[in-house]
């Protein structure tokens, strides 16, 4: 159900950070943090945006099959491009207290060990880093150092195959232990065990944008390039021809308006040439460079 | 230094992971069955992740020694080559390995004697004639010395063996153990170098050249044997008067019986590596030149690679003996 599809390419909005939470109450402190909206009301989950902060959230529902289906729901409904960083941040129960502190998950796997993921650029000066087994029933024995959840692994799997490793995340926050067994999720509970880290969710979200960044200036298609691409026919390995042989001629010559360069270009094939003159040119280490 | 380790159970009692750890106290551990299931999983960024490697601590159950790839070589016609750790803390634009690997975190294999074990057999394999085991292919045979301690139980293997040469090639600058050991004639140690203003570009996190000119002169003087590695021949604007002044420099620091031997090579990769590395880095001023393919390598082209050759071998004419010259002309 692909509708009010919203278009990134050109457009003004430019994604920064995908939340992929469970749980309402869980969601409720990122939303009124960072100023998220209800958006898309047609939408299968429920999903939020920020389109100044470049932040979507949606809503999956408990569970592996939840979190999968909704981490591929919003990444093709709104075409989410592969710089972008996703998060999962929800709670977990782990063998001691205290109730409230907040991990990064280095390693998550199955019950059974046989899938295993290792999701996320480490931030281990912000909090530390731990395990997580993820679950398909609830349970309420926790061994020791692991914590545990219920849609940690297949959202890790998901997401770092629309982005990559280092740009999917899963931050938990302990709720319960052997010896303070949640009956019921009461939703304020959570919320309080959410708000409660938001100091530290705000530095961290800081340092994820810097690697989005990064990513999206080392994979974003250009503008100059675009233009070329609307104004004359490329065939897809033209196209990728002259995405590469951009990359490398704005490099050299950074301060020649693309424009100019080409000015005088008539078709695809004159853009590709005109690049490859003045590549020839491209020396390392020119003065100018 | 290092944040995180990740290391495998079936060596989480090993003394070596034990001493390793230790130098990481306030690193955070986690458990993994086999280093691969980290390391080789397809969805890494490199880029993002040599920002901060972790550690991970394996052991090596196959391939301790292999040979040399072809034209990799200083004289022998045998040329092995082991591998204790993949990755390297520096962070060089050109090198091989950040389009071979997925992940930019160190392994570093804590067996080391199963490594001994094969060196010792494939020495008594090969009973006749040379023999040159290289170090330091996949990583910088120094640069984790500190951490690993790899040289200091390796090069007592390779004492007093007058037919096997050991090559450890090295960008770094910390010299021990070299430096309170007797120097081992059969030991090269062989400094990558190139141009100092092209390693200020290129060499990210490696000590500048003129470090590496002063350590090697310090080895040298203690009596160890030493490589020149001009190992890739970088094109570049005013090329020629950099590589004179370079060449110049090192043959006024390193008193000529000192050099065992020099080997140069071009800038060279497997198509698929090249662009590879190209989609890490493409706003990297060394892939703005228009290098050639052919025959699935990418390359600066036979006219500039003989160029540059012909113009080094005529630095170290008169020099340096040519028998103490070779070319290198493995594509990694």
């Amino acid at each position: 159900m692909l509708i009010n599809k919203e278009k990134i390419l050109g457009g003004g909005f430019e994604f920064s950070i995908c939340w992929v939470i469970a749980l309402p109450s869980e969601a409720r402190p990122i939303i009124s943090a960072f100023k998220l909206t209800k958006t898309d009301e047609e939408a299968v989950f429920p999903i939020y945006k920020n389109e100044v902060t470049g932040q979507l959230l949606i809503i999956s529902g408990i569970g592996q099959m939840n979190a999968a289906a909704a981490t591929s729901y919003i990444c093709g409904r709104y075409n989410v491009p592969a710089w972008v960083a996703w998060i999962n941040i929800g709670i977990a129960g782990y063998a001691q207290e205290p109730l409230g502190k907040l991990f990064q998950v280095a390693k998550v796997t199955d019950e059974m060990q046989t899938r295993v993921a290792y999701p996320g650029f480490r931030f281990s000066k912000l909090m530390p880093l731990t395990t997580l087994i993820t679950k398909e029933q609830p349970c309420n024995d926790y061994k020791t150092d692991t914590l545990y959840d219920m849609e940690g692994l297949a959202f890790a799997e998901l997401a770092s195959r629309f982005s990559c490793n280092e740009l999917t995340f899963l931050f938990k926050v302990v709720s319960d232990t052997n010896a303070k067994q949640l009956r019921r999720i009461k939703p304020s509970y959570v919320e309080k065990l959410l708000a409660q880290n938001m100091r530290t969710i705000f530095l961290l979200v800081d340092e994820v944008k810097e690697l989005v960044k990064e990513e999206k200036r080392r994979l974003d298609i250009s503008n100059d390039v675009k233009v070329v691409l609307s104004k004359f026919h490329f065939s897809a390995s033209r196209k990728f021809q002259l995405v590469q042989k951009y990359r490398r001629w704005k490099t050299a010559f950074p301060n020649t308006p693309f424009s100019k360069a080409c000015a005088h270009a008539k078709s695809a094939g004159d853009v590709i040439h005109t690049l490859d003159e003045m590549l020839i040119s491209a020396v390392f280490d020119r003065p100018s460079s | 230094m290092i944040d995180t380790i990740f290391i495998e159970q079936d060596v989480l009692d090993h003394e070596r992971t034990k001493t390793v750890v230790s130098k990481f106290p306030k690193s955070q551990r986690i458990i993994i069955s086999r280093y691969q299931e980290v390391f080789n999983k397809r969805t890494q960024n490199f880029r993002l992740q040599k920002k901060q490697p972790a550690l991970i601590l394996a052991s090596k159950h196959k391939n301790f020694v292999l040979p040399a790839p072809a034209g990799f070589g200083i004289g022998t016609k045998k040329n092995f080559y082991f591998s204790h750790m993949y990755n390297c803390l520096y962070d060089c634009r050109y090198c091989f390995l950040q389009g071979m690997y997925s992940s930019a975190n160190y392994v570093l294999f804590v067996n080391y004697e199963d490594f001994y074990s094969q060196i010792e057999t494939t020495i008594s394999d090969n009973a006749k004639g040379r023999i040159t085991f290289f170090s330091g292919y996949d990583c910088d045979s120094l640069a984790f010395e500190k951490i690993s301690g790899f040289l200091k139980n390796t090069l007592p293997v390779f004492s007093g063996l007058e037919r096997v040469d050991l090559e450890l090639r090295t960008k770094s600058v910390q010299l021990e153990p070299l430096l309170s050991m007797e120097p081992q004639q059969n030991c090269i140690v062989a400094f990558s170098l190139m141009p100092e203003e092209l390693a200020k570009k290129l060499d990210n996190k490696a000590p500048s050249i003129s470090r590496r000119i002063a350590a090697l002169t310090r080895l040298a003087e203690r009596g160890w044997p030493i490589g020149l590695r001009f190992d890739p021949l970088i094109y570049s604007y005013d090329w020629k008067e950099k590589y004179e002044r370079l060449v110049g420099s090192l043959l006024e620091a390193l008193p000529n019986e000192s050099i065992h031997s020099i080997s140069y090579g071009p800038l060279r990769f497997p198509k698929k590596m090249y662009s590879e590395i190209f989609k890490l880095y493409p706003d990297e001023d060394l892939f703005s030149f228009s290098m050639k393919e052919a025959d699935g390598i990418v390359s600066y082209g036979n006219g500039i690679e003989n160029e540059m050759s012909d113009f080094l071998l005529g630095q170290l004419s008169g020099v340096v003996s040519s028998e103490k010259i070779f070319q290198c002309l493995s594509q990694t």
